[in-house]
């Protein structure tokens, strides 16, 4: 091809590839706006997505806290009666930050943000110390006393997840074909094998039909939560079944 | 089960961005100073990018579960960026096409690691001397090149820049000692690590890629810690820091100085800024066009002023096109660390966003004469293995944290529509 | 964790407007100086281009040849070398030696960067070599080459000659000049600077001159100075130094015109230190110094009035065109068209038309502008009132053309502390008349008194620029 033929394809050629790097960039904004809305849809249609339980109050009364009042939380946090914490408690006596938590595999840690500290079941945590908390555990922050319920996971079929692509666990999948065989096939191996401990598929530990009994055992499947919280690996005591424990 | 088909505006994208490809590959395989070898390569090429496009984009996540549209965005700047290095130098955009293969590996590795790594803690302690030992190899076994001593000769490999992995090893160092519940203290290691590589980096005088490490640093200490005071005492620290490299390097001087004012050493220290800026004003609007003009009389036209090349042959609308592309993927990880569940995951994806927004805004900014040049290279576009690799690795933490959170999602969906069933409100 | 995002969406928002700034510097360099930057002669394209490009030719307003492309591909200019010589700075040179002259400036036009596709197709197809576009000037040969013949002989300086109207340059004759066919004799001379633009790139002291900007600023913000009366005793002591006059004239009592008129020294150092340096410093740069010019078609460089308060005897000599004040002679020509045109001061033009090889006009040429609103109509008659005074009785009156209402102010600028050395010649002057509306400013180097070099030069300019039309 002649030069001169060249300068003539690429001059006009300009022009397509400008439209073509238009094109790409208005698909791109219009794929991302597209994301934005479908998540919004499914954030209404899941009010507690993100949240791994709720903090129900069980004493202590304000102008904006009644007692029996639900207070979510997700898996990371603080706690306070700040309005930026993500456990926001309106109480006077309780601390503008009090506590900072995360989820991890064997329970809820939780540490003091404040010098004044909160009590775990009775035992005051201070200081450098660290809490881990299980479904059922109390916690004191000021003269607020909260009750820590964990949700309970059961399977779903079809939802789709925000790329329209359908979902769908392996567990549903098994009973979708009514598999006879127990036990999971990981997805890309993330799911570890079930703890020995009965997964807890009552369905029913999110309404808080009465108060549970301090300390109990039961939880949430963490065991395929995710898993490095970035207190993993922390040295800690093993978890006691049945009891919140505290941390040196 | 129900399979709800829905239409996904993934196909269109892809479609347009191999359509890009192909027709810039033939164009450029007519060019009339090919040779026989070279344009066969450019068809070659002209088949092979789409293909490897369209399998990133469409088959792979299907397998690892990455956002496509990250995928897509990527693939049309590699594209970009080897279109354009192979109408300048056939070879090199050959390579560049290589390593693009190789850094789709590298990524692979980065959404595996990201999804199925336990220990952080333990990986983290082992990176830290590891990064500091790749940073004093050049120290060491290096030569100095262009005022930097930042390169290594590998036997098998060629030149290899270890500043670019250890940018990989200082996102995650950065983001595992700074994720939420950290006491100051406990967020030392992650400071003395940065400080440590500040220090090796400006031994090795590659300072544009130090300021691209401080400002990462400042970004995720400001997210995790938000305290102003002392992000604005980090902000003085580098500020005061840059007046003594200001005084202390002689070619920091030359680079300041040319930013002001590049036509006083026309011929001498302003020649490359010159040349960049006579380009990207040969080319207008539209540009001269893909294979025209004479982008070879810029210095380091492959490497640091690609983005002039870009703006003479494709069109300043065009760069500025290819400018917003990298803006989208910096929102996009910014918008995947504001759904991330794990404050762990949130500031990996903001670490990777603001590394590589602040990577893309030094360098097109030097090119502009909108700050003074610093050394660093344009990710994705700009010729190089090891730039590319890296770059590809961040864009796998942010595809593996992309695919964590939607298995989160997925989860709470799990478990709404349990309870659901179970007639719970 | 909310707080965390919170700092991600403040983060973000900032990494965002920091690319939102890197779009506006962008989008306002290349708009502004992407020209500039193309014509740079560091540019290799453009003479790479000019290997396969017929360059196109340079006309002047009359359609005289000035540049063309010979059969053989060379760079020819003008027939006679007087017409060569007279507008060597405005046409440029081939090898881009000459900043700024119209074959490198406008090159884009004519080495046709600026064609499209379809012109290009329609070249390849009709097997012609690819031509550029033809560019008219609004600069007269006949206008240009009477003024350099004029020119006294073995000085350097500029002339000027511009339509108040509409900013059309007619004349910029830049003296010490060269032979564009000649290029390496041009070279060799290079001590003498012939290759500057003096026109667009000379700074000068304007000298007197400047007293039309002191004027301006005195009618603006003293009201009731006209009716002043002004003693002028010969000296006027500032701080440490002491204003005299030319010859060390003593002007006695005066009126503002009279002073004006008489070019007194005295009384327009008290009025600058009457005024202030942030008074005389505001009236200058609205009429243009300090200001970055990016005039479309030419290049010129910025005029300078110092607006640090150094002293006072800094703000009296500058009150009288020395000290740190710097002026081109196409920026006084503006001054002076300023004043003429009611206080607008128009964009300087150099291209009337663009044609393309076919023949069709580019519509890509916009048409006159305003630059600037230099002083407001009022001021702007008192002072064409004042400099037409000065051309009927005062130091311009060398510069009277009869039958025409014509303006204008001298300037004897001195140049260097040494008394030796003679005085740049100034004058900067206008014809009012809506059938001529011309402006003129001549300077000549070290030619001594302004009034009797510089203005019969500007007579001579503004009479033959009458008689062809203009």
């Amino acid at each position: 091809m002649t030069e001169a033929w060249y300068e003539i394809a690429a001059m006009s050629m300009r022009y397509v590839f400008l439209l073509l790097a238009l094109a790409v960039l208005l698909k791109a904004l219009r794929w991302m706006l597209r994301d934005a809305r479908l998540r919004r849809q499914t954030m209404r249609k899941l009010p507690d997505a993100g949240y791994i339980g709720a903090f129900y109050v069980m004493s202590g009364e304000s102008r904006r806290l009644d007692a029996g009042d639900e207070i979510r939380l997700p898996c990371e946090g603080t706690l306070g009666s700040a309005r930026a914490c993500d456990v926001c408690v309106p109480h006077p006596s309780v601390p503008a930050r009090a506590a900072i938590f995360w989820l991890e595999r064997d329970g809820l840690h939780m540490v003091p943000a404040d010098p004044e500290g909160f009590c775990v079941d009775g035992t005051s945590v201070g200081a450098g110390e660290e809490a881990v908390l299980l479904h059922g555990a109390t916690v004191t922050a000021g003269e607020v006393m909260l009750q820590l319920r964990l949700f309970s996971g059961v399977e779903l079929l079809g939802a789709l997840d925000a790329d329209g692509e359908p979902y769908v666990t392996p567990e549903a999948r098994r009973r979708a074909s009514r598999r006879r065989r127990p036990g999971r096939k990981g997805r890309a191996g993330r799911h570890k094998e079930e703890s020995s401990e009965a997964p807890a598929r009552q369905g029913a530990s999110r309404s808080p039909e009465g108060e549970l009994p301090p300390g109990t055992s039961r939880r949430r499947r963490t065991d395929d939560a995710p898993e490095e919280g970035p207190g993993d690996g922390e040295e800690r005591r093993p978890a006691r079944p049945g009891r919140s424990g505290k941390k040196k | 089960m129900r399979k709800r088909p829905v239409r996904t505006p993934i196909r269109s994208l892809v479609a347009v961005i191999m359509l890009f490809e192909m027709l810039a590959f033939l164009l450029v395989a007519l060019h009339p100073e090919r040779q026989e070898t070279e344009a066969l390569q450019a068809l070659g090429l002209a088949l092979c990018m789409p293909a490897l496009c369209w399998f990133s984009t469409l088959i792979l996540p299907k397998f690892l579960h990455a956002d496509r549209l990250l995928m897509a965005l990527m693939n049309f700047l590699c594209g970009v960026g080897v279109v354009i290095l192979f109408s300048m130098v056939p070879d090199r955009g050959v390579r560049q096409a290589m390593f693009y293969a190789l850094g789709l590996v590298a990524m692979a590795v980065c959404i595996l690691l990201v999804r199925h790594v336990r220990s952080w803690r333990a990986l983290c302690w082992l990176i830290i001397p590891a990064g500091l030992a790749l940073l004093v190899l050049p120290l060491a076994f290096g030569s100095w090149q262009n005022g930097a001593k930042n390169w290594v000769s590998v036997p098998w490999l060629g030149s290899f820049q270890p500043s670019e992995v250890v940018k990989l090893m200082l996102v995650v160092v950065l983001a595992y000692f700074f994720s939420a519940h950290r006491t100051f203290l406990q967020m030392m290691p992650a400071i003395v690590f940065t400080g440590g590589c500040l220090l090796l980096l400006m031994l090795q005088r590659d300072l544009g890629t130090a300021l691209m490490y401080y400002f990462t640093a400042l970004i995720l200490f400001y997210a995790a810690s938000g305290n102003v005071p002392l992000t604005v005492l980090a902000m003085g620290g580098g500020a005061g820091a840059a007046v003594v490299g200001y005084n202390m390097f002689a070619h920091v001087k030359v680079r300041v100085a040319m930013w002001r004012n590049p036509w006083s050493d026309a011929l001498g220290s302003g020649y490359q800024i010159i040349q960049a800026l006579l380009a990207i004003g040969s080319g207008g609007l539209l540009g001269v066009g893909l294979g025209l003009g004479e982008p070879r009389v810029i210095p380091a036209y492959y490497t640091d002023f690609v983005f002039a090349v870009i703006c003479e042959q494709f069109g300043i609308a065009f760069g500025v096109c290819v400018v917003a592309v990298y803006v989208l993927i910096m929102l996009r990880g910014l918008s995947l660390a504001l759904r991330a569940r794990r404050s762990f995951l949130a500031l990996l994806a903001l670490g990777c966003a603001a590394l590589l927004g602040v990577q893309t805004f030094v360098i097109i900014g030097g090119v502009i004469k909108l700050i003074p040049l610093t050394g660093i290279t344009m990710p994705f576009i700009s010729y190089g293995g090891t730039s590319m690799v890296s770059c590809m690795g961040l864009m796998g933490f942010l595809q593996g944290i992309s695919s964590r959170v939607r298995e989160d999602l997925a989860k709470d969906i799990e478990m709404t529509g349990a309870r659901e069933e179970a007639g719970v409100s | 964790m909310k707080e965390l995002r919170r700092h991600i969406r403040f983060v973000g928002l900032c990494l965002v407007g920091l690319f939102g700034l890197w779009l506006l510097y962008f989008c306002y360099s290349t708009y502004f100086y992407g020209g500039r930057w193309f014509a740079n002669p560091y540019n290799t394209r453009i003479s790479s281009k000019k290997q396969s490009v017929i360059a196109g030719t340079v006309t002047d307003t009359a359609g005289e040849v000035l540049a063309y492309t010979d059969a053989q591909g060379e760079r020819r200019y003008a027939q006679d070398e007087a017409t060569r010589r007279a507008v060597s700075h405005v046409v440029g040179d081939d090898g881009a030696k000459v900043a700024n002259g119209v074959e490198t400036f406008h090159a884009q036009y004519l080495l046709g960067f600026n064609s499209n596709v379809l012109e290009r197709l329609a070249d390849v197809i009709r097997g012609q070599q690819q031509r550029g576009d033809d560019i008219q000037l609004t600069i007269s040969a006949e206008l240009s080459r009477t003024i350099a013949a004029a020119f006294p002989e073995g000085r350097l300086g500029a002339v000027v000659v511009l339509n108040y109207r509409t900013g059309d340059v007619l004349a910029m004759v830049s003296k010490g000049d060269f032979d564009p066919e000649n290029m390496d004799e041009a070279l060799a001379n290079e001590e003498a600077g012939a290759l500057v633009n003096r026109a667009t790139q000379g700074l000068y002291p304007p000298g007197s001159v400047f007293k039309i900007v002191t004027l301006a600023s005195a009618l603006s913000a003293m009201p009731g100075v006209e009716e002043r009366a002004f003693l002028c005793t010969g000296q006027l002591a500032v701080d440490r130094s002491v204003v005299t006059d030319a010859g060390d004239a003593v002007h006695g009592e005066q009126t503002l015109v009279q002073a004006f008129s008489n070019s007194c020294n005295n009384v327009f150092a008290s009025l600058a230190l009457d005024l202030g340096y942030q008074t005389l410093g505001l009236t200058a740069q609205t009429m243009g110094f300090n200001d970055n010019f990016l005039f479309r078609d030419l290049v010129v460089y910025n005029s300078s009035y110092p607006i640090d308060d150094k002293s006072l005897d800094d703000l009296a000599w500058s009150g009288v065109g020395q000290g740190r004040v710097l002026v081109t002679p196409l920026h006084m020509a503006m001054i002076a068209g300023a004043v003429a045109n009611d206080g607008q001061m128009m964009e300087p033009r150099l291209l009337k038309a663009v044609v393309t090889p076919q023949g069709q006009t580019r519509s890509r040429l916009q048409g006159s502008a305003v630059y600037a609103e230099a002083m407001t109509p009022q001021v702007a008659q008192i002072i064409a009132d004042y400099m037409v005074t000065t051309v009927q009785g005062g130091t311009a009156r060398q510069a009277a053309i009869s039958g025409y209402r014509v303006g204008g102010k001298t300037g004897s600028a001195e140049a260097s502390d040494d008394k030796t050395i003679d005085t740049h010649a100034w004058f900067a002057g206008f014809v009012q008349d809506d059938e001529h509306p011309l402006a003129v400013a001549v300077v000549v180097e070290f030619g001594g008194s302004g009034g009797s070099v510089a203005a019969p030069l500007a007579k001579l300019a503004l009479e033959k620029a009458i008689s062809l039309g203009f």
